[in-house]
């Protein structure tokens, strides 16, 4: 039961890393972006280039690989969402999904169908035991960065002046440009960074999460999920949510196979029923 | 007086106008004018149909919906396990099928009168996908991945056999959605048309004239979802199969693509919509097979990006004339 | 006999603020009460507190001796709560005749119908051109409200709060931002209800509010200062502080 919660907390670190910068682009800049889970899979299929081609070091290749989606998710905010910012929803919706297929179809052809593995180091393929729990090196190694990642971020935007400004830039982006906060700029750099996180996640997670061209779209719920769940623009919501969420589905899918896909969804379900603005949403 | 003109623009606000006329004359015509285009043009009146149920949704209870698929799906599977059970008549079928896709729509619509806009896509979302799941567990019923197989669809009312050509089932097609579509286009001419139109337009206002909002909109949104399971028991009774496909996410993506083209809130825009883009996709498929979504993709891209209004603001315009307003 | 509406100690809370702090308010049947009070005093978030639109964090309200705090907006609409907004709210995309006609099909327990023309029935023409006519609006009946002038579009939002037969009437500033040439036109409409109706007038035009009020309330910062005739009210110093401030400011 342990290794299920370890597990769980695993798959439920990678979602938080993936949806976080999701909840940038949707909490803050009220942006509703599908097509996150793109930057996703460009950090994923870089890292299957730099291992499994170019023998790069697992671990070197993972600042890398976000640097790689951070760089595409600033190209495309430069050239094309700026147009879309102040455009309805509906037609966000439209745009976002426009490049969910647009990159599907692309790294289809460039990579074909199948899914992909990073081949992952010898010394991350060991299991330990813990308390009569199997535990694997490499799960824990996602708890473990994701894990600073997220003390990290809570760190910046709560200490930092970076993050005062940021806050204040969320809070109301009229008032911070009144005082001077360059806000069109705070966005794209935040618009980045999350870019950069979901490609670090996406190269990280393959290995749980199994990495071919459809990922976008079958991730997409799940990471809009943890932010429904959550609430929108902080960090410790979707945190929460998104371990919640994956020991539920880790857990369901063991305890219960043939329903577990299910859960994830009823649990979505659930809370939207009773908390519309999330589980841990402020207000 | 002021009550005779009241009358008069009253009555005139319902009546069909000519270009309209002109429309379905043209449609029905194509059956005997176009006779190898029948299977094509079956495929456009469903699509419309289709599109039609989502511009309720979207164009008149402004309500954001990723998962209209589910209600697709609903009545094709309905409508196919029937005819797999030996209750082949097609009518029964599409009653069958859009009445058990409206409950669905019903028991669903609680789900999205609350939260955001993207709240509601969450949850519509959600449907559909729970709903393609259950499809794909319960093989027993749906035929799971392979899908539904042994279907055997009646004549239509007894008399008319499905071809290969698609001439039945084509004509069979039309006539439902003619019918619908009077039906629809008097429901939204009705009191509770004119207030559900009121309450897209502004909500608190309709609230703060007594109308009750959520039961207005929970109507809409069961009404369009029985409009999108007929839709679907067409699909499945013209094709006589019914795959996991009916309720796939790209369903629902390209029926939104559809109805944008077409232009919303103004009934015609779906079947509009639904023209041009089958056309465009047996043109393009016939192109280019393999990267369909591609092209697809990049046409929503470069379509939000040059601006909607600025592509499409013809349509709007165009109706507005024939309103005469 | 109980009033046509009051309020008991009805307070709003946003997190830290208070916007309406402990408000007691009483309407009797046929009054003609105007509420003010200088702007912030929270006058507006006591409208949408009384109409439904803002749960409150404590208080109740009654409507004829029932209990209304619980109750849908809609419903108090139907019970003959209605009011005006201060910035108009109105469908853009229907017509002024449409507008009115779907307050009065709502009035006459027929806006849920799905198979009947919208406007078939005689009762709701005939009253809509009454209303019409008595705003002065019969000649625009067909254009889009979105395009119509501002002083039009205020009448309008008066005519639809009347086309919906109101027992108790709250109009939020109906003469706000309306050109002097356009503002009798509003007077009229005001000085013109029923007598039965039950009217809340909130003004910032001391001219329209000494007028039309029988009873003034004063609200400042969310909370009652005083009540009384509007002789009472204008000699109080008091309230002539709180609009023109004391010596000390």
């Amino acid at each position: 039961m342990l290794t299920i919660l370890f597990d769980g907390i695993a798959y439920g670190m990678i979602l938080f890393v993936l949806a976080v910068g999701l909840s940038v682009t949707l909490g803050v800049m009220n942006v509703i972006n599908l097509a996150h889970g793109t930057f996703a899979m460009v950090g994923g299929y870089a890292g299957v280039v730099l291992v499994n081609r170019w023998g790069v070091p697992f671990l070197a290749a993972l600042p890398l690989v976000a640097l790689v989606a951070a760089a595409v998710g600033l190209l495309l905010e430069r050239t094309l969402y700026v147009h879309v910012y102040a455009k309805s929803h509906l037609d966000q919706v439209l745009f976002t999904i426009g490049l969910v297929f647009v990159s599907v179809s692309v790294v289809s052809w460039a990579a074909g169908s199948q899914v992909v593995f990073i081949q992952l180091p010898e010394f991350l393929r060991t299991r330990f035991t813990v308390f009569g729990a199997s535990i694997g090196a490499y799960r824990l190694l996602i708890i473990v960065i994701c894990g600073v990642l997220a003390l990290v971020l809570q760190g910046v935007l709560a200490r930092t002046r970076f993050g005062a400004r940021l806050r204040a830039a969320v809070d109301d982006p009229v008032v911070a440009r009144g005082m001077g906060i360059d806000v069109a700029r705070l966005f794209m750099v935040m618009f980045a960074v999350g870019s950069g996180l979901a490609g670090l996640g996406g190269a990280l997670g393959a290995e749980i999460l199994g990495l071919d061209p459809s990922f976008p779209l079958k991730f997409m719920v799940y990471l809009l999920i943890v932010l429904t769940v959550g609430g929108g623009s902080s960090i410790t919501g979707p945190f929460c949510a998104a371990l919640l969420l994956g020991i539920a589905d880790v857990a369901g899918k063991y305890y219960l196979p043939s329903v577990g896909a299910f859960v994830i969804y009823s649990v979505m379900l659930a809370v939207l029923l009773v908390r519309p603005q999330g589980l841990f949403a402020p207000r | 007086m002021t009550v005779g003109a009241a009358t008069a623009v009253l009555a005139r606000a319902g009546r069909w106008r000519w270009p309209e006329v002109v429309f379905w004359v043209a449609a029905g015509a194509s059956w005997f004018v176009l006779p190898e285009q029948h299977l094509l043009l079956n495929e456009i009146c469903i699509l419309g149909l289709f599109t039609l149920s989502l511009d309720l949704v979207l164009g008149f209870a402004g309500i954001i919906s990723l998962g209209h698929a589910a209600f697709f799906g609903c009545g094709a599977y309905i409508a196919g396990m029937l005819a797999r059970a030996g209750y082949g008549d097609p009518v029964l079928g599409l009653v069958a099928g859009g009445v058990g896709a409206g409950v669905l729509g019903f028991a669903t619509a609680f789900l999205v009168l609350r939260g955001s806009d993207l709240t509601r896509l969450m949850v519509t979302l959600s449907v559909s996908l729970v709903l393609f799941e259950l499809a794909n567990r319960l093989t027993f019923l749906t035929g799971g991945a392979d899908g539904l197989q042994g279907m055997a669809v009646g004549a239509v009312l007894g008399r008319f056999e499905f071809d290969i050509f698609g001439a039945v089932a084509h004509a069979y097609s039309l006539v439902v959605l003619f019918v619908l579509f009077v039906a629809i286009r008097w429901i939204m001419a009705s009191p509770f048309g004119v207030s559900v139109r009121a309450v897209k337009g502004n909500r608190l206002r309709a609230a703060a004239i007594g109308i009750p909002v959520n039961a207005r909109l929970v109507g809409i949104y069961a009404l369009a979802a029985l409009y999108a399971g007929v839709a679907g028991a067409l699909l499945a009774q013209t094709t006589q199969f019914v795959s996991l496909d009916v309720l796939a996410f790209h369903r629902s993506a390209e029926v939104m693509l559809t109805l944008v083209i077409g232009g919303t809130g103004m009934l015609y825009g779906g079947l509009v919509g639904a023209i041009l883009f089958k056309v465009a996709q047996d043109t393009l498929s016939n192109l280019t097979p393999e990267y369909w979504q591609f092209w697809l993709g990049l046409i929503f891209v470069a379509l939000v990006v040059v601006g909607r209004e600025r592509v499409f603001g013809w349509p709007a315009a165009l109706w507005a004339r024939v309103r005469g307003r | 006999m109980s009033a046509a509406l009051e309020t008991a100690g009805l307070t709003m809370r946003f997190g830290g603020l208070v916007a309406t702090n402990a408000v007691t308010l009483r309407l009797e049947r046929g009054a003609r009460h105007a509420l003010i009070g200088p702007n912030g005093a929270g006058k507006t978030t006591l409208i949408n507190l009384l109409t439904g639109v803002l749960a409150p964090s404590a208080g109740r309200i009654l409507m004829d001796g029932a209990d209304i705090t619980g109750l849908r907006a809609d419903r108090r609409v139907r019970r003959g709560l209605v009011r005006t907004f201060q910035i108009n709210q109105l469908f853009a995309d229907l017509t002024p005749l449409a507008t009115v006609a779907l307050a009065v099909s709502r009035r006459l327990g027929i806006d849920g119908r799905v198979l009947a023309r919208f406007g078939a029935d005689r009762r709701v023409v005939e009253e809509s051109a009454a209303v019409l006519e008595r705003f002065g609006l019969q000649g625009v009946m067909e254009v889009a409200v979105g395009t119509l002038a501002y002083g039009r579009q205020r009448l309008l939002e008066i005519a639809t709060a009347i086309a919906c037969g109101p027992r108790v009437l709250l109009l939020d500033e109906p003469a706000a931002g309306v050109p002097e040439g356009e503002r009798d036109d509003i007077l009229a409409a005001v000085a013109g209800l029923p007598d039965d109706v039950t009217v809340l007038l909130i003004e910032h035009d001391m001219d329209l509010v000494f007028r039309f009020a029988s009873r003034i309330t004063v609200l400042v910062n969310g909370a009652v200062l005083t009540e009384g005739v509007p002789e009472a009210i204008a000699a109080d110093p008091r309230v002539r502080a709180v609009y023109l401030g004391t010596d000390h400011d």
